[in-house]
């Protein structure tokens, strides 16, 4: 701008509008840079709890391997020491996915490929949790819960799970699947349990579709109170 | 992404646009901001003082213009315009020392258009009966008029009674306007020459026939015009007008309708100034800017007021279908503070609170006011963080409002005392 002269008028120049250009699409470029920066930082958070279930999921896995392998007695306390922990870990590993989706405005494309291995771990966590519960006689319910992008009910029924899951620390497990990731593994639960419509909920293979209040869950279906 | 997302970073770019447009242009003119030019002559200047109701300030409003330390004489009309209050009274204990017309009550524009016919000074200045001059105020604005094309001069405005918390948020305000006036006034873009101690010539107020007496904000209408037909209007950061800011919600609010319907009004009226090269800056930046302004408060607090509703709402949903047993969530309940509970989106409100902290901290250095961190803090943090969402409320009904009354625009509220 030119330097304001007496009796001249001034106006904005071009001069100005060209720095200010620069200037405030460097500082917008910072944001976004800084806002991806940040997003790629949490991806990496939730990707080191899901190896980090994944690895503990594995190690159980490897102990049964071996006390085969040793044909020696499973100590039962033990596993359904492990199996409690599982559950602890999942949930925590739950939560964070939980807030990273409420918080998170845009797509990070690592985050679709992350998802997908959420999804395997927490397949491989209900099997493992089946599989403890079969030879333990763990007195605890798993229920898978199959939900989609395009259901209003969904997110209330995840919050009255959330809240039996809370409620019934030890007896209650829940395993979320998100259906619209098309992860193979979970195609194939969907298509063995019959599941067409969102939510549905699958407990001691029985499979109930549509939402289910919390008094029918706690009370008919898991007989908990 | 959604659209709402992508629009809103849009609008991000225009405000950071904007906040680093005037912040370079005060960096440019840093060194004269304060520096008014010298009065070559001080002509005798007459000002006006339209009155309804208002017996408890009129008087300091009147010893202002005498205690005033110009060199020129000062004259006072005060055009009680039919108060039912001691107004009367008051203007009347000072005989002959001022002219006091009294009339049927007409509105404020009507007021000053009458008193306008009795000036026979070169200069005439408005001042609002609930504000009063600084002492050195009428002389700091004088020096503009030096200059040919100076048809009219404002001075910086400053909150007069702070004291509740919504008047001390309007003080932060108060002291943002005087920077933005001044930056304005420097790329000739002002478009207000506030009712409370603008100065004029005379001439050219009566060759534009004076003020308009059918508009919601004639201060604002008069400051079209006059650029309208191709003259300055300069300010003066040194004169500084104490004005009276509302108390309470209520007139807060109809205040500010009546302001933001008067800009559309007045918009409207000057429509043909829109992206008009002819009249600078105003047309081609100002104007236009201040409608996506207005579209920007409005959009991003109503968007994300309404994801923060949706948000709500499936709370209340999800809390009755636990049947309102709280008590394991709470047990389960883990504070924490990691990335994961950062939104994204904050880089940019981050930045936008660092970018008006440095525009309060500017603004306060152009007002020459004392920022007193300490006291203000609240205010501060308030007014950036929630005067905005009220304003944005108000916004929304003024545009209402103008929608339906833009042809029968309520004549009541062009009457009495208008703040």
């Amino acid at each position: 701008m030119e330097k304001r002269k007496a009796g001249v008028k001034s106006k904005i120049g071009l001069d100005v509008y060209i720095i200010t250009t620069v200037i405030s699409t460097l500082l917008f470029i910072t944001g976004i840079l800084l806002g991806i920066t940040i997003s790629g930082q949490r991806v990496n958070i939730l990707d080191g709890e899901i190896n980090y279930l994944r690895d503990s999921i594995e190690n159980i896995e490897l102990e049964f391997l071996f006390l085969d392998m040793m044909a020696g007695n499973i100590s039962c306390s033990y596993f359904i020491g492990e199996a409690n922990r599982l559950a602890v870990d999942s949930t925590e590993l739950g939560a964070s996915v939980d807030l990273y989706e409420q918080t998170q405005r845009w797509d990070d494309p690592t985050y679709l490929s992350l998802k997908s291995r959420y999804m395997l771990v927490t397949v491989r966590d209900w099997l493992m949790l089946e599989k403890i519960k079969k030879t333990c006689l763990g007195n605890y319910t798993t229920i898978l819960y199959f939900y989609g992008s395009e259901c209003p009910e969904c997110a209330t029924q995840g919050f009255v799970l959330t809240y039996l899951k809370d409620k019934y620390p030890q007896q209650v497990m829940v395993f979320s699947l998100d259906t619209g990731l098309d992860v193979p593994i979970v195609n194939a639960l969907k298509t063995s349990y019959n599941v067409t419509e969102y939510p549905s909920i699958v407990v001691d293979n029985k499979r109930y579709s549509g939402f289910v209040n919390t008094t029918y869950l706690e009370e008919d279906i898991l007989g908990l109170v | 992404m959604d659209i709402g997302l992508i629009i809103t970073f849009i609008l991000y770019y225009f405000m950071i646009f904007c906040s680093v447009l005037w912040i370079i242009i005060f960096s440019r003119n840093y060194k004269t901001l304060h520096k008014d030019p010298k009065a070559k002559k001080s002509p005798d200047v007459t000002i006006i003082i339209p009155a309804y109701n208002e017996e408890k300030r009129i008087k300091k409003a009147i010893d202002s213009c005498f205690d005033s330390d110009y060199d020129g004489k000062v004259n006072v009309v005060v055009v009680n315009d039919g108060s039912t209050d001691r107004t009367r009274e008051i203007c009347e204990s000072y005989g002959n020392k001022i002219k006091l017309i009294n009339k049927e009550n007409t509105g404020k524009a009507s007021s000053i258009n009458i008193a306008l016919k009795k000036v026979n000074t070169d200069i005439v200045g408005v001042m609002d009966a609930d504000s009063y001059f600084t002492k050195n105020a009428i002389k700091k604005m004088m020096g503009y008029f030096n200059y040919e094309e100076v048809g009219a001069v404002t001075p910086s405005m400053i909150a007069d009674n702070e004291k509740n918390i919504l008047q001390k948020i309007q003080w932060v305000e108060y002291v943002f306007s005087v920077y933005l006036r001044k930056l304005f006034s420097i790329v000739d873009a002002q478009y207000v020459c506030p009712g409370p101690g603008s100065l004029y010539r005379t001439k050219i107020l009566r060759e534009v026939g004076g003020f308009d007496e059918n508009n919601l904000t004639e201060d604002m209408e008069i400051a079209f015009r006059l650029k309208e037909i191709g003259y300055a209007i300069e300010n003066s950061v040194n004169a500084v007008v104490y004005t009276h800011i509302p108390e309470k919600i209520k007139p807060l609010v109809k205040q500010r309708i009546r302001w933001y319907a008067g800009y559309y009004e007045n918009v409207k009226k000057y429509s043909h100034m829109l992206f008009n090269r002819d009249f600078g800056s105003f047309g081609t930046f100002l104007l236009p800017s201040n409608f996506i302004w207005i579209f920007a408060i409005v959009f991003i607090l109503g968007y994300w007021g309404i994801t923060f509703f949706n948000s709500f709402y499936q709370m209340i949903l999800n809390l009755f279908s636990i049947n309102l047993d709280v008590a394991p969530m709470i047990r389960a309940f883990e504070l924490r503070f990691d990335w994961l509970v950062f939104d994204v989106t904050q880089v940019f409100n981050i930045m936008f609170l660092i970018v008006g902290a440095l525009i309060i901290i500017l603004s306060l250095k152009v007002a020459k006011e004392k920022p007193m961190i300490k006291n203000r803090f609240t205010h501060y943090g308030f007014y950036m963080l929630f005067y905005f969402s009220l304003l944005s409320v108000l916004y929304i009904a003024a545009t209402i409002y103008f929608i339906i009354f833009s042809n029968r625009i309520d004549k009541s509220w062009k009457k009495g005392k208008l703040a």
